[in-house]
């Protein structure tokens, strides 16, 4: 544990089913008087949709009998001082209950169970999610007031990337955001302005897959945190204008026993078996995984052919369009780049999902279908299409028992249930089921929150 | 009959069309063009009288559509009973439900007596609308439209299962 010399206020930081970080700000000493189990919160917490209204329509057995409290219990390894606001310092948190079992619907326990399940087969994984965004120069207020649209992008509004001195138009928000990273300890790779108008997105160098998870989440939170500060804009929206959309693409690789384990020199390819097994199981189970990728009512308007998301469940060597980017041309590079996630994903439950479905190819050795080498998109009806809605998306989850035994059970069942429940909200609650745009319904639920 | 309905909710974007075809009929998402008749109506207030367009070229279609669209109700105790007909073996759904009419006091038991039960309270229409599948019972509960006695766990389930009725009785 970092030395809290200086430090008056501690903020917990715990993911909840919809990926937003929920928490407490607590007195040091209460923080301090609080461990091991941590400061205790509503159970509500893992109740309420993100418009606030409680998604009372299930039960499980984790819940209270009527309303009781669950606890934040720290991850003291992830206890970091904010340097931009002095006094506070801020831990990642995971939810377990009054005597200390852990709550089943937790997103960051159930990614530590998969990695652990992952090293029960004897590996560890190394992964890193690319973050992207839009960053708009009217502030929360005044987006709101013009209900989300026709916000002006920071930068150049043209649908075009990586140019230099539209990233320079960027630079006192950005710089910023990296003084604030850095000050927090979050080592970063790279930055660009992405080819949407306002467009952004931010690299970082692969860690311990819970570790990564908790880079991408805080990472979003201080790009809001700064947006609010300066006096802009930033959402994680998958589709939040008719232009591009955001996507989160996992990076990710397996060592064995410290070594890379997905390159053989000796193999077509240099893929080696465990690696043609991983993708295998990342293809099978791509549908189920769909959900957890795409899981908003708006990710699917990012999920359209020639739009940068891939929409076909596809992998080839260095294709772009492909739902997984293979990269085996040598043993430092070689991993594979999940493509599918848009970027309003829950980081834990998406890297949860991918690594499950690995694991379920490794555990029955599953070949990968044949590469796809042309475009993958604009293809015919005949190709394996991903799921087109949240509520398909959430029917092949149900069907895949492979995938929801690594991801667990209990999870797996309250996340489809949450999923049906937008879609139910998104069709009795104004939205336009109709519509071939983003619609006010998806804006006002979440612009401000994802 | 022969003929195309369209209904369009005058408080959001829901909508629907009823295709008539001599005795086929067939149900599609949203507002069809086509829709010779197109009726346009409240929801959430049944007080509020719906505008209709078209009536006066399609008589019959409209007079059809009114009698298909405004079934006679049915009591609440029958509402009710359909209701846990449709629900009662769901999982963790309660033993027993008591359902009392507040206009009267009349009760209605349903399943095995004893705990753990659940109980709904309100005014006939209240309860009416509750069971018939024409609102989400949690809104109900919200609103005060109608009063229960049991479990957090049990007001959930009652809900889902409201809401799989209102949708046919076949959602999940």
């Amino acid at each position: 544990m970092i030395d809290l010399e200086g430090i008056n206020v501690v903020r917990t930081e715990g993911v909840g089913t919809d990926g937003l970080v929920l928490g407490k700000h607590l007195s040091r000493a209460k923080f301090e008087r609080s461990l091991p189990l941590g400061p205790a919160v509503s159970d509500l917490m893992f109740l309420f949709d993100m418009r606030g209204t409680p998604q009372v329509a299930w039960w499980d057995d984790w819940r209270q009998p009527a309303l009781g409290d669950i606890h934040q219990r720290p991850d003291l390894d992830t206890l970091v001082r904010i340097s931009h606001r002095p006094g506070l310092a801020s831990c990642i948190v995971d939810h377990v209950g009054v005597d200390g079992a852990e709550i089943p619907v937790c997103p960051r326990l159930t990614l530590k169970r998969v990695v652990n399940r992952l090293e029960a087969n004897g590996f560890a994984a190394r992964a890193a999610i690319e973050i992207e965004g839009m960053v708009y120069t009217e502030s929360y207020d005044e987006a709101r007031a013009k209900g989300y649209r026709d916000l002006t992008p920071l930068g150049i509004p043209l649908a075009l990337g990586y140019i230099t001195h539209d990233a320079y138009r960027m630079h006192p928000f950005m710089d910023e955001v990296i003084r604030r990273l850095e000050g927090m300890g979050i080592q970063w790779d790279a930055w660009v302005d992405e080819a949407a108008p306002g467009q952004f997105e931010i690299n970082f160098p692969a860690q311990d897959p819970v570790a990564a998870a908790d880079t991408a989440m805080r990472a979003r939170s201080v790009f809001k945190e700064t947006a609010i500060d300066m006096g802009h804009s930033v959402t994680f929206m998958a589709k939040p204008t008719d232009t591009y959309g955001s996507g989160a693409h996992v990076h990710h690789s397996l060592t064995r026993d410290g070594e890379p384990a997905f390159f053989d020199a000796n193999a077509p390819d240099n893929r080696s078996e465990l690696m043609r097994h991983w993708i295998g199981g990342l293809m099978a189970t791509m549908p189920a995984a769909h959900s957890f990728l795409t899981p908003t009512i708006n990710s699917y308007r990012r999920m359209a052919d020639f739009q940068a998301a891939p929409v076909v469940a596809t992998w080839a060597e260095e294709n772009k369009s492909t739902a997984l980017r293979v990269i085996s041309r040598s043993e430092k590079l070689a991993r594979v780049e999940h493509r599918v996630g848009s970027a309003d994903i829950n980081p834990y439950l998406a890297m949860a999902a991918i690594l499950a479905g690995g694991i379920v190819g490794i555990e029955q050795a599953i070949e990968p279908p044949p590469e796809t080498t042309i475009i993958a998109w604009g293809l015919p009806d005949t190709y394996p299409y991903l799921p087109r809605t949240i509520t398909a998306s959430a029917a092949a989850l149900e069907a895949d028992k492979a995938l929801t035994d690594v991801m667990g059970a209990v999870m797996c069942g309250h996340w489809i249930n949450t999923r049906r429940w937008e879609w139910t909200m998104f069709h009795t609650t104004g939205g336009d089921a109709g519509a071939k745009t983003v619609t006010d319904w998806e804006l006002n639920s979440y612009f401000e929150l994802i | 009959m022969k003929g195309v309905l369209a209904l369009r909710s005058s408080v959001d974007f829901q909508a629907a069309t009823i295709r008539f075809d001599r005795g086929h009929v067939r149900l599609e998402s949203g507002a069809a063009p086509d829709a010779g008749l197109v009726i346009t109506l409240n929801f959430d207030d049944d007080s509020v009288k719906p505008k209709v367009k078209g009536a006066l070229r399609h008589p019959l279609l409209g007079l059809a559509a009114s009698k298909v669209l405004d079934p006679p109700a049915r009591p609440w105790r029958d509402e009710a009973a359909a209701f846990w007909s449709f629900a009662q073996n769901a999982p963790r759904m309660p033993r027993s439900l008591l359902v009392v009419c507040t206009d009267d006091g009349t009760r209605a038991q349903f399943g095995e007596p004893g705990e753990p039960e659940y109980q709904v309270h309100g005014t006939a229409k209240a309860l009416q609308s509750a069971f018939g599948g024409s609102s989400i019972f949690l809104q109900d509960v919200l609103d005060g439209k109608v009063l229960v006695v049991g479990s957090l766990e049990h007001a959930s389930i009652m809900t889902g299962r409201s809401i799989a009725w209102a949708m046919g009785g076949d959602a999940s």
